[in-house]
């Protein structure tokens, strides 16, 4: 069978696997929007770390990540570790507090608590827009990544665009119909599939290398700079570091805080969750990045995204890269899933539902919130098809305005009791247009990467408006420090 | 109170450690050299994967110190959830 027949093959496989565990979630789930976005609050374990894990590492662990490990090594891997251990970490000092919020309020999105807590309105709004505005390109990076890995495997046969369009039409049919429940067990499956494949092809490629010994070796030899960590300015790394190291605050993994069924699964995923993420999704990438310096050596620039592909074509049969592939699509898919309801619930919930105070009935939420995922995505389908820049920068500079503008009104809420309205506004604005005008305008200013320049800007802000406003005295804000006080 | 301050301010205290050692590596200060070569891999390698298991005993030793004071509020939440 040729190379695109057995793509199509195992690529169509995997949509039916998809699609049928896509359908028994469908068929457990309530037409309400506590369902259809969160699952019912009631995610055990297992799903609930598949799904944290699977949303968190995209196509640009596939794709991107391996790339940056071919060209700047153990500078990479050192940052990638560390935020892959960071961001558990924060699930447990921050993810219980908001799962004690979400538990108590039924909040169902970020807006929803940063308006509550300060008795605000366009606190929310502001927070929905860069929500959504963080959300849309690293969508649009998971379509491109899946177009990318089509291209490359088929050598051009199939092209970017006719690539991108097929995941793109998969992902709308399995999130528009089936909601959350359907997704968090797709991404468990999906999860189990990307890490498997990676881990073999690290495996593969590494034997192919002639071992830890030989690997290590030859680069020592020819290639040491791969070796020797500090090829990326601090300010960047850092910024890097602190962009994915607090990434629960991207919209669709802070709902996923407020999902797990009782307080005892969350310890058990921040536990695991920094295993399988700092090691098992880490270490693999890594190694297959090194290997293929050995290996496929040469590639420069935006050609590095598509490391893991030409590692597939070059050394594994059609019917085994096409697995790679699937591998791809699922890293990619279980990640967009997530990001494209998360950002349907942003703009149903957040800027008009809530603004509006419309009453709606629980069917005719979803059936909305359907139609939004469609016509969001069709936008998020426009930009891929653009092919903008490589795959890591463009996420992660995305991401930094997000959560450089989310983090302080939710710090005011959990340890800053001096926060009123007046400091959430001032540093969500600071924040989100230091991160923009520091990434579009005057692109990482003396080296240091948009999103330390939103932490500062914004911190400054809103610690020094916290100062001179009257402290709150609302009878929201004494319940929550009665809740989120531990005796 | 004070017992969960004392706890809370020891697993922070090894975050903040683990993450400035790190820290340091990535920006090449320590941990930056090939040699020593310790079973086959370089020393920043051998630093790297240190400070990998570091950072999960940092997540396991946070979720057992703090988990009782966290699991009792949330228990009585659920409970008067139920109620």
């Amino acid at each position: 069978m040729s190379s695109i027949g057995w793509l199509i093959t195992i690529v169509a496989a995997y949509i039916l696997i998809v699609l049928v565990i896509g359908y028994l979630g469908y068929k457990q789930s309530k037409a309400t929007a506590e369902d259809y976005y969160m699952g019912g609050r009631g995610l055990g374990t297992l799903v609930l770390t598949g799904t944290s894990i699977a949303t968190y590492a995209s196509l640009w662990t596939f794709l991107g990540a391996v790339g940056g490990n071919y060209r700047i090594g153990i500078t990479f891997i050192s940052m990638m570790m560390m935020w892959n251990i960071l961001w558990p970490l924060m699930i447990w000092f921050v993810g219980t507090k908001v799962w004690l919020l979400g538990k108590k309020f039924k909040y169902i999105t970020y807006s929803e608590v940063v308006n509550d807590y300060y008795g605000t309105k366009w606190l929310g709004i502001i927070a929905a827009i860069f929500g959504i505005l963080a959300l849309l390109p690293y969508i649009a990076v998971q379509l491109m990544g899946g177009g990318i890995a089509i291209e490359t495997f088929t050598q051009g046969q199939i092209s970017f665009a006719a690539g991108v369009t097929i995941t793109f039409i998969f992902m709308v049919l399995i999130i528009s119909v089936a909601g959350l429940r359907s997704v968090v067990w797709t991404d468990t499956f999906q999860g189990i599939f990307f890490l498997s494949v990676m881990i073999g092809l690290a495996i593969y490629a590494l034997t192919l290398a002639g071992g830890t010994t030989s690997l290590f070796s030859d680069l020592a030899t020819n290639h040491t700079s791969l070796l020797i960590p500090g090829k990326m300015g601090v300010g960047i790394w850092l910024g890097f570091v602190l962009t994915w190291g607090i990434a629960i605050l991207l919209p669709h993994m802070f709902q996923r805080l407020m999902m797990a069924k009782d307080p005892r699964t969350i310890g058990k995923v921040t536990i695991a969750s920094s295993i399988l993420s700092g090691w098992v999704q880490t270490i693999p990438v890594f190694l297959l990045g090194i290997c293929c310096v050995v290996l496929i050596p040469g590639i420069t620039g935006k050609g590095t995204d598509s490391m893991t592909v030409l590692f597939a074509n070059k050394f594994l049969s059609p019917a085994f890269a096409a697995i790679v592939i699937g591998g791809a699509f699922a890293a990619g898919t279980s990640t967009l899933n997530s990001q494209l309801l998360t950002a349907s619930s942003l703009f149903l919930r957040d800027l008009v539902v809530n603004p509006f105070n419309l009453k709606l009935k629980p069917e005719q939420e979803t059936t909305i919130a359907r139609i939004t995922v469609i016509v969001m995505g069709i936008i998020v389908l426009l930009i891929a098809l653009g092919r903008p820049g490589l795959i890591v920068p463009i996420s992660t500079a995305g991401t930094a305005i997000c959560i450089s503008s989310y983090l302080f009104p939710l710090f005011g809420i959990l340890y800053w009791k001096r926060a009123g309205k007046l400091s959430a506004y001032a540093s969500m604005i600071a924040a989100g247009v230091a991160a923009i005008v520091t990434w579009l305008v005057w692109p990482f200013p003396l080296g240091i990467y948009n999103v330390l320049w939103g932490y500062i800007i914004g911190g400054v802000a809103f610690f020094l408006v916290s100062l001179i406003e009257k402290s709150p005295q609302t009878a929201i804000q004494a319940e929550v420090a009665s809740l989120l006080k531990y005796e | 109170m004070e017992e969960y301050r004392k706890k809370r301010n020891l697993v922070v205290t090894l975050v903040i450690v683990w993450f400035v050692l790190f820290l340091l590596q990535g920006a090449g200060i320590f941990g930056a050299s090939v040699e020593p070569v310790i079973m086959g891999l370089p020393f920043s390698v051998v630093y790297l994967l240190i400070m990998g298991i570091w950072g999960v005993v940092n997540a396991i030793l946070a979720v057992k110190l703090l988990s009782p004071f966290f699991y009792a509020k949330a228990d009585a939440l659920m409970k008067g959830n139920d109620e």
